[in-house]
């Protein structure tokens, strides 16, 4: 019998594959990675079918499960004529500090009357505010002083028409178990005051069901493609 | 061999220990995969209808091409046919056996009255839809969603009605005392 010779091996293994393939899927999530926007209050949206994009440069009011009301402005040529303007017709006699504060802030969901405490405070702490801020004051009817959100809107679109921008499009961000009659209703009645028809409601993408009308029209629209 | 072996090993490059490089590697990954939104929301278009006064929309819905969605408390909805000799029905959002069927049928027959001359081809079939106080939002997205899937194009979300909230607390009312 010759005697077995058992080869010693050394128990490291080679890491550089696992190395290349790990970083090679860090450079995708990397590529890939949108961070999650700065958002004032946590809203769970509803799901629907649609597979559209949120158009750009649009107007965002977060309404969140108590109802209260958020306006995000996302351009910051707009932002500043909008806080000019409001600060001038509202007499809050906001300093330069606390413009900037507006322009670059995520959103805003105080009355006017707290609109310049807040946004004294610094962004760490303006984000804590927002937990038990009371919303943008918002109601069914077409008064300028107690519905404030109405106001905001109509500010936002005179002053995009002065900088000779696009109508601003908007869009409803607004949790799934907000009571629709009592408080979404009132931003949709708002937006319907101000001749504002058309808009969006932010939702997570769902499946199509199969067997629906929709469904045979995608199918359609896909043999079609190819 | 081992003597072979032994030279080659100080002669080539020196091996570098990687793992800790793919320990770090791993830890970032996870923390882009967390931090990254995978599901991008989308935007669910919808034209709400004009309110102007002095406007009769209802009274251009043919009858039969009709039918009125009421949405309750728990996800429950309600429906019923015409706009007179009402019997108001209950249903829910299920797959199978919810509205998605009630509406499917509703079209066919829509489509079959058009065929036989009894509705013009312009009278589509017209949807209502009217949130009662108790409903949520998404109760609303999912109706109109629903449209969408059936792909139903004439809807329209109007106010509820003293009458129809009578509907809904008539059929609450009934099915409590009505034999199962």
């Amino acid at each position: 019998m010759p005697k077995l010779k058992m080869p010693k091996k050394s128990t490291s293994i080679d890491m550089t594959a696992l190395c290349d393939f790990t970083l090679l899927l860090l450079t995708f999530f990397i590529m890939s990675a949108k961070f999650k926007p700065q958002e004032a209050v946590e809203v769970v949206t509803p799901s629907s079918t649609s597979t559209k994009e949120i158009p750009m440069g649009f107007i965002q009011i977060t309404v969140d499960k108590l109802g209260r009301v958020f306006y995000t402005v996302d351009n910051i040529k707009l932002k500043r004529n909008l806080i000019e303007e409001v600060n001038k017709t509202k007499n809050l006699g906001l300093t330069e500090t606390e413009k900037n504060n507006f322009v670059n802030g995520p959103s805003v969901g105080v009355p006017f009357t707290k609109l310049k405490a807040y946004l004294a405070l610094p962004p760490n702490e303006q984000s804590r505010y927002d937990k038990e801020a009371s919303g943008v004051p918002t109601d069914t009817t077409k008064s300028f002083t107690t519905n404030e959100l109405m106001y905001w809107i109509n500010t936002t679109r005179y002053q995009a028409q002065i900088l000779d921008m696009d109508q601003p499009r908007f869009v409803i961000k607004v949790d799934g178990q907000t009571p629709y009659v009592e408080e979404t209703n009132k931003v949709i009645s708002t937006l319907g005051k101000l001749d504002i028809y058309r808009f969006s409601y932010i939702t997570n993408q769902k499946p199509i069901p199969p067997g629906t009308a929709l469904w045979d029209k995608a199918n359609a629209a896909a043999a079609g493609a190819k | 061999m081992a003597e072979i072996e032994s030279k080659g090993g100080k002669k080539g490059t020196p091996r570098v220990d990687l793992t800790p490089m793919v320990d770090l590697n791993l830890l970032l990954i996870t923390f882009f995969m967390f931090t990254t939104t995978l599901s991008k929301p989308t935007a669910m278009e919808i034209n709400m209808p004009f309110k102007k006064e002095n406007m009769d929309s209802q009274s251009k819905v043919k009858e039969d091409a009709a039918i009125t969605i009421l949405l309750g408390a728990d996800r429950k909805l309600y429906y019923y046919e015409g706009l007179e000799n009402i019997e108001v029905k209950q249903t829910t959002f299920d797959n199978d056996g919810g509205i998605r069927d009630v509406l499917i049928d509703k079209k066919k027959r829509v489509r079959a009255l058009q065929a036989n001359g009894t509705l013009n081809a312009g009278d589509e079939l017209t949807v209502l839809i009217k949130p009662d106080i108790t409903c949520t939002t998404a109760d609303v997205v999912d109706l109109i969603d629903e449209m969408t899937i059936n792909d139903i194009k004439i809807y329209s979300i109007t106010d509820i009605t003293k009458e129809d909230q009578d509907f809904i607390a008539d059929y609450e009312r009934g099915s409590a005392s009505r034999p199962r």
